[in-house]
């Protein structure tokens, strides 16, 4: 399903952020989508010049754009805006409160093009304006698993219904890490660099423990055990013990898992009766903090184990 | 590894609340394939108790069923029939 905000969804949100007042609006304007996350200045469009006119996008006018269009003359100026305006534009937005010419206010009203306005610099509302648009359109997808921040690394913990992901969790949370989604959890791809996951609607923060029920976990332990929203660093997955199935007995490669397009460090970890997988899960969290410190345990192990075996005066190849 | 998917309305009157989130859950529970549950543009895990009161399913809601494994057809087919039976509330 395609993503769209209304603006006016973007006026509730972003209203005092931008410092944005309503100039120009109508509760159908109001209406109007925006279905790209990009912003447009548009003073390309000012001169005449409308190849790959972004029209869908918000239109930001800025000092530049005003100073050149105040030069020209009246039938130039009333050329200008008929033109533009007759483009589908979900909003306009003024920056530096800047004097809007009541040509601008007439057509939009007959186009049903909203014009707000913001006090802030026009290099101001692009960027936030930008973070906050990608925010909105960022793809996401709910995945069937457990998210926890385990000594500050968002733990996704997958596996099949009944392996023990839930009790696995109600462990580390004893253990004092913070819970921040059970069962369902929203990721979503942030500036198309990392993964940020968090729980969704009345569900958020309550567990599904068989035998128990539901429970409220932020009731049950308090605010310091849980968290809204945590950006992805590992992905464990539990599954049952395969005895014909090979487990990761060195750690040299470096599984990753894929989710929306970003790849996260990813370890496969059997379960069996009596094995305590939170204290597996913990020591996989530390292990991969210290690698990303540079601090290769497996490497080390290795570089000493050849130091012996040169000095010893083994046949290996001295290349090694 | 089979692949099947159904759509189904909610009859119930008091759509898919809590008795017959978790009638569905025990019933999906017992096949082997994995099972989904969508609700317009959320797509859950069938056997997730927790998923499916997410989706707040009320009356006349159209739900799809859809399920991989070797038991897919099977587990959809009995689903469907478990909510359009009403989850057996209503006599």
């Amino acid at each position: 399903m395609e993503k769209s905000i209304k603006v006016l969804d973007l006026l509730r949100e972003q209203e005092s952020l931008l410092r944005l007042k309503r100039v120009v609006y109508t509760p159908k304007s109001l209406e109007n989508e925006i279905i790209v996350p990009d912003i447009n200045r548009p003073g390309l469009a000012f001169v005449g010049f409308y190849d790959y006119f972004g029209y869908q996008r918000i239109q930001v006018i800025g000092k530049t754009e005003m100073t050149y269009f105040n030069k020209l003359d009246m039938v130039e100026k009333e050329e200008i805006i008929k033109k533009f305006m007759s483009y589908k534009i979900p909003c306009i937005i003024f920056s530096r409160n800047l004097k809007i010419p009541s040509l601008f206010k007439e057509e939009a009203e007959k186009n049903n093009i909203v014009i707000l306005k913001s006090s802030l610099t026009t290099t101001k509302i692009v960027g936030s304006l930008t973070l906050y648009l990608d925010d909105c359109f960022a793809p996401s997808k709910n995945i069937h698993g457990t998210l926890l921040d385990v000594f500050g690394v968002g733990v996704l913990i997958l596996g099949k219904s009944g392996v023990g992901k839930s009790e696995c969790a109600l462990e580390l949370i004893e253990r004092g890490h913070r819970l921040v989604a059970d069962d369902v959890v929203n990721v979503s791809c942030k500036v198309g660099k990392f993964l940020v996951g968090s729980g969704v609607s009345f569900i958020r923060h309550h567990m599904e423990i068989r035998g128990l029920g539901i429970i409220d976990i932020k009731s049950i332990y308090g605010t310091r055990s849980v968290r809204n929203q945590k950006r992805l660093g590992l992905v464990v997955s539990l599954e049952e013990w395969d005895g014909s199935k090979k487990y990761e007995r060195l750690g040299l490669e470096e599984k990753v898992y894929s989710i929306l397009g970003i790849s996260v460090p990813h370890y496969v970890i059997p379960v069996r009766p009596g094995r305590s997988i939170a204290i597996l899960i913990e020591a996989a969290t530390t292990s991969q903090r210290l690698k990303l410190m540079g601090i290769n345990p497996v490497r080390e192990i290795e570089r000493k184990m050849f130091d012996i075996m040169v000095k010893k005066g083994s046949s290996l190849d001295s290349a090694f | 590894m089979g692949k099947y998917e159904e759509k189904v309305i909610v009859k119930n009157k008091l759509g898919m609340h809590l008795r017959s989130a978790g009638l569905f859950v025990e019933t999906s529970s017992k096949f082997r394939s994995e099972i989904h549950l969508a609700k317009d543009e959320n797509k859950v895990n069938g056997k997730s108790i927790m998923g499916i009161l997410m989706l707040a399913a009320a009356r006349g809601s159209e739900l799809v069923i859809s399920a991989e494994g070797t038991d897919a057809k099977i587990a959809v087919k009995v689903l469907v029939k478990l909510v359009e039976d009403k989850f057996h509330e209503e006599e």
